[in-house]
């Protein structure tokens, strides 16, 4: 059912995984990680680290709402007439379900006060905050996520990946809508600016589909799984960081002509879902 | 009855939420519920009604969302008429027998101010302002502004009620469980700004449950003048069978409701998932008891964006180094408006330990009231602690107060009369604590009693004012103990005097004593125990000398102001500086280990600054393990190492000209990081460490330069900015960090930047180059516009154009003349350039 209300998640920093360096590194700029020898950098992280993570402030708002097909389109609460509303890019991603879940993630405006005032000053610190809290804001997504899988698990319910305004052919001005149906500043504290810009900046606004496992998936768990949800977000995030597109080739392959479910071409219940449309 | 004077005697009762109850009626997500006025203004009327049919004094219109940024103003009149018409029909219908008044709501606009956000504060005022007049166009009784998240925000509204109202303006804001607004401020820095402004009720809403707001309902109780509004929420949402419920039910709220009210609380409603059953529960409990009476709290404060200075026993340390006076440095950033500089006189203060900033940015040949503003501005974007600001400009002091966020210190007013009427009306209007000088027309008076009876002249007429004695701070003017040796005592007594007799606080600029005489500092920090022994507040200092740090933890220690000495155990350390003698032993080893590898590295590189890329080609086979080849600076700048390339620096400038180490050490190390960096061997992190370090070594070389006649050598101009509607810029300060390595005098024009000021700086200058920055394809059109004006304004520019989303490709269809994919491509494109 499609349900009024807009949850507020918060986190504390141990609800959260723990920094992984490398991916920060690799937000910085830097390729692998920094060698032994390399004291300064690795004692200026150090320190990022001490000052950065304190201020955060993990905080998700979400909601849960029915989705109605019209063919193969999905009926989206996005644009002006949401009927006409189309994005073949998020469509591919969230076939076959019934539900979605749009939430908004922020890491609060601590970090970006720390950043404003260290790229006055000291810069390189500034970048390593600002890709830690790159690496933050994905983890905070994951956490978020892997608690509400694990949730609809339990009613035997699957989630696609996530997927962001702006990325693939979703609009970005999308973002309106999801601070509209979101209320974004007064549940968690995100503004959103003319240029769609988002502030505090570690911030991610997203949607993901749930659908029911089919008998198949039942039985022998989700075959696609990996394929799909492993690492596979589709974000724009506010700095456009990670704009490669490999994953939607990826969910492209899974559906070409297989069962949204088990990923099986001969699979009965896709055959049911065909013959119902 | 107007409601300020029922709410003397009498506790007034609000409504309760109005989302949760419209949604029962049939409002869809995300459709705006403000519409619902005009087209089921029956329903809205009858929610109204129930709420004061439960006893609600206050019922609040329908206009939560109101605002010209969600509605055409047409449409938005529409609906404030609509919205207050249905309200006062409800109170019309209702059975209710109490006291009836209709509030205008307005809630946060939702846009976020600069320097975080960017919008404008003073677009979002008028936003408020809009609505705020509509409202009382068309009746109301008060303006509730609630619901607000961001201190800033909620100044911006307040101001707008006060510009544009004479109407009673209750204020509520929302806090976490963390007890702090979404933008950090603690409920003590909300109370000290609001009530500086005049708000008149104060309090909290929304958010949490009655028991999560029971902290900072109580800090808002041991703090506040004026009485305090809650309204909580009815606990947290969730769904059952289809339907919201809240996890606290009206028994237990009412509960909690009562229990603030019987503290002190004299305003109570509840927010989201409150019914009027809630409100009923509230009156029925508490209809019988009798108000607690508001009284005066006598805490002096200021406050930032974050938190509340109070002035209690402990004395409080303003720092004094934000001021031009008697420094060539600060005067010369002041007239290049490098505000780098000031806000790096800003945070070696903080990190000092001192509690509030002073402000003084004046020099006879600058717009201070431009430059007041912007520094204030910039100075509160990465600064928590409250500021002082201090001018004798009146036009430049309401500048700065007006955009200040938070409750500010004013630097100063006197016993002239003329000052104290231009003075005073702003602390009406803004709030502030005001420092009182004790002179007047007559100058500054020798005893200790003429400078009593002018602060007791300045009492008197702060009062006409309507500002109390908590908010005035008196300096009784530390005069040079050279020029006259009672100078000191007879501000000693007055200090003692003001402060046992008229009971007010005392500050004082301690540093003037001990002008003209060798060794200051010592005369001075004994001048600051004396005056804190005779209950000094606050101290106007620089927290820079250490004999003044020492004074002060000493004295705190000595007073019973620092339990089991634990402050003073843990930062004395810090003040304690090594001795003369091993310093300089360390000193002299340094010095001859690098001058010996300096000659090494002489001879190599003497291709010098104009032959940028000979050098290049140069250097093109070392790297970092050529440990031969490289001197001991050129290795702490690869390196990153940014004291001991300063130290470098400094020792080799006592023989070498400064434009030798530049050309031959300076430039062809970063030359050495940055060709490591194309080559992929070494990356942003290490390019930027390395380019702070050279900035070390250049400081210390445009400090001989400023010296002696040698010019420095630019390579020229070059202005830059992130365009308009983008609002970060750490990409654009690495490019221009880099440039600036390269010798670029880079001019920054900031973020968010209008197409019209950049073409500005350029013509107006004849700049050759220019860097452009967007982040989001949403700003690269801002991008396009900026270029098609600068190539119609000033047709010799080139422009380089950098940023997150964009490609060659993209820079090549909007005209730019080069496409930096990195900070260092576009340096190497600026030097080929000119």
């Amino acid at each position: 059912m499609t349900e009024q209300i807009i949850y507020i998640e918060k986190y504390d920093t141990n609800d959260i995984k723990l920094v992984h360096d490398a991916e920060v590194w690799r937000y910085a700029g830097y390729k692998g990680i920094p060698g032994q020898d390399e004291t300064e950098l690795l004692d200026l992280f150090k320190k990022v680290k001490a000052e950065t993570l304190p201020v955060l402030s993990y905080k998700v708002c979400y909601r849960r709402m029915d989705l109605s097909w019209d063919g193969d389109r999905p009926v989206l609460p996005f644009g002006q007439e949401p009927k006409e509303f189309v994005s073949k890019d998020l469509a591919r991603c969230i076939r076959g379900c019934h539900q979605i879940v749009l939430f908004a993630a922020t890491i609060g405006m601590g970090i970006d006060r720390l950043i404003l005032r260290n790229q006055r000053t000291e810069i390189t610190k500034a970048l390593l905050m600002q890709a830690l809290g790159a690496e933050r804001i994905e983890a905070l997504c994951d956490t978020f996520c892997e608690k509400l899988a694990e949730e609809f698990g339990k009613d035997g319910l699957i989630m696609t990946p996530r997927f962001s305004p702006g990325y693939g052919d979703l609009p970005l001005d999308t973002q309106k809508d999801f601070f509209r149906l979101l209320d974004c500043n007064r549940k968690i504290g995100i503004a959103l600016n003319d240029s769609l810009l988002m502030t505090p900046s570690k911030s991610v606004t997203a949607i993901f589909g749930i659908r029911k496992l089919c008998p198949e998936e039942r039985v022998n768990g989700v075959k696609n799984k990996n394929k799909m949800e492993n690492g596979s977000r589709m974000e724009n995030k506010n700095e456009m960081e990670n704009k490669s597109g490999m994953e939607i080739r990826n969910i492209e392959e899974i559906h070409e002509n297989k069962c949204d479910r088990c990923n099986n071409t001969a699979c009965e219940f896709r055959q049911q879902e065909e013959r119902k449309k | 009855m107007k409601i300020l004077d029922y709410l003397k005697n009498h506790i007034v009762y609000m409504d309760g939420g109005m989302g949760t109850l419209l949604q029962k009626q049939g409002l869809k997500p995300g459709e705006l519920p403000e519409r619902w006025n005009i087209s089921h203004p029956d329903i809205i009327t009858d929610i109204h009604k129930t709420y004061y049919d439960a006893g609600s004094n206050i019922v609040t219109s329908n206009t939560f969302g109101a605002n010209c940024l969600k509605f055409e103003e047409e449409e938005l009149e529409e609906i404030v008429k609509a919205a207050l018409e249905n309200a006062r029909r409800a109170a019309q219908e209702s059975k209710g027998t109490q006291e009836k008044f209709v509030a205008l709501d307005i809630g946060p606009s939702g846009k976020l101010l600069k320097p975080f956000g960017n919008f404008a504060f003073e677009d979002e005022v008028e936003v408020y302002a809009k609505t705020i007049r509509l409202g009382v166009k068309y009746g109301a009784d008060l303006i509730l502004i609630e619901t607000m998240n961001d201190s800033y925000d909620t100044k911006a509204a307040l101001l707008a009620a006060k510009e544009n109202s004479a109407l009673p303006v209750f204020v509520s804001n929302a806090y976490g469980e963390d007890g702090k607004l979404m933008t950090g401020a603690s409920p003590a820095a909300m109370v000290a700004m609001l009530e500086g402004m005049h708000a008149d009720v104060i309090g909290v809403n929304c958010s949490l449950g009655p028991k999560q707001l029971a902290g900072v309902v109580k800090e808002y109780l041991q703090y506040a003048s004026v009485p305090v509004i809650v309204m909580p929420n009815a606990g947290l949402p969730r769904s059952e069978n289809g339907k919201t419920v809240y996890d606290v039910h009206s028994e237990e709220f009412s509960e909690d409701v009562v229990s603030f009210i019987k503290d002190g609380v004299r305003v109570a409603g509840g927010c989201c998932g409150t019914t009027p059953e809630y409100i009923r529960a509230v009156v029925e409990k508490t209809k019988d008891l009798e108000p607690v009476l508001i009284t005066e709290k006598e805490h002096t404060m200021v406050s930032s964006y974050t938190h509340a200075v109070v002035f209690e026993d402990s004395p409080v340390l303003i720092g004094e180094r934000i001021n031009p006076t008697g420094k060539k440095a600060f005067k010369e950033a002041l007239r290049k408006s490098d505000i780098d500089y000031i806000l790096g006189e800003g945070i070696a203060q903080q990190d000092r330990g001192v509690h509030i900033l002073d402000v003084n940015v004046g020099l006879p040949e600058i717009d201070e009231k431009a430059m007041l503003e912007q520094v204030t501005y910039e100075l509160q974007a990465i600064i928590d602690l409250p500021l002082q600001i201090d001018t004798t400009d009146i036009a430049a002091m309401e500048a700065a107060l007006r955009i200040y966020n938070g409750k500010a210190m004013i630097n100063s007013v006197n016993g002239k009369e003329e000052v104290m009427e231009q003075i005073f009306p702003l602390v009406q209007k803004y709030g502030g604590l005001v420092v009182c000088l004790t002179l007047d027309e007559d100058g500054i008076p020798d005893s200790a009693e003429k400078r009593i009876e002018i602060a007791e002249k300045i009492i008197r007429k702060a009062a006409e004012y309507g500002i109390g004695k908590k908010d005035l701070i008196f300096d009784t003017l530390a005069m040079t103990v050279s020029a006259d040796k009672n100078a000191a005592l007879a501000t000693l007594q007055s200090l003692r005097t003001i402060k046992n007799e008229l009971g007010c606080h005392t500050s004082l600029g301690v540093s003037n004593v001990s002008f003209g005489l060798p060794n200051r500092e010592i005369i001075t920090s004994v001048f600051f125990t004396l005056a804190m022994e005779n209950g000094l507040s606050a101290a106007i200092m620089n927290p820079k000398s250490n004999e003044m740090m020492k004074a002060y933890y000493a004295f705190r220690a000595l007073h019973g102001l620092d339990d089991n000495c634990a402050d003073y155990i843990e930062k004395i350390g810090e003040y304690v500086t090594i001795p003369a003698a091993a310093q300089a032993a360390g000193g002299a080893g340094t010095a001859a280990s690098s001058s010996s590898a300096t000659a090494s590295a002489n001879g190599q590189a003497g291709a010098g600054q104009a032959s940028f890329s000979g050098q290049t080609g140069a250097f093109a086979g070392q790297n970092l393990s050529g440990k031969e080849s490289i001197t001991e600076l050129q290795r702490a700048i690869v390196k990153g190492l940014k004291e001991q390339a300063a130290t470098l620096t400094a020792k080799l400038i006592e023989t070498e000209d400064p434009l030798k180490i530049v050309n031959d050490q300076v430039i062809p190390a970063l030359d050495i990081v940055g060709q490591g960096f194309e080559k992929k061997t070494m990356y942003l992190p290490q390019l930027l460490m390395s380019a702070e370090a050279a900035q070390c070594a250049f400081e210390k070389i445009k400090e001989q330069m400023a010296k002696g006649a040698s010019k420095s050598v630019s390579r020229g101009k070059f202005v830059i900015a992130t365009v308009r509607g983008d609002i970060h810029d750490i990409g654009k300060n690495i490019v221009k960090l880099i440039l600036e390595n390269y010798g670029f005098d880079v001019i920054d024009l900031g973020k968010d930047v209008p197409p019209e000021k950049i073409v500005q700086a350029v013509v107006e200058q004849n700049v050759p180059l220019v860097g452009l920055s967007a982040l989001m394809t949403t700003t690269v059109p801002a991008m396009e516009e900026t270029i098609k004006l600068l190539r119609k304004e000033a047709p010799w520019v080139k422009v380089a154009v950098g940023g997150a989303v964009l490609t060659q490709e993209y820079a090549d269809s909007i005209g730019a003349d080069f496409y930096g994919k990195d900070a260092m491509a576009t340096v190497r494109y600026a030097v080929q350039a000119v």
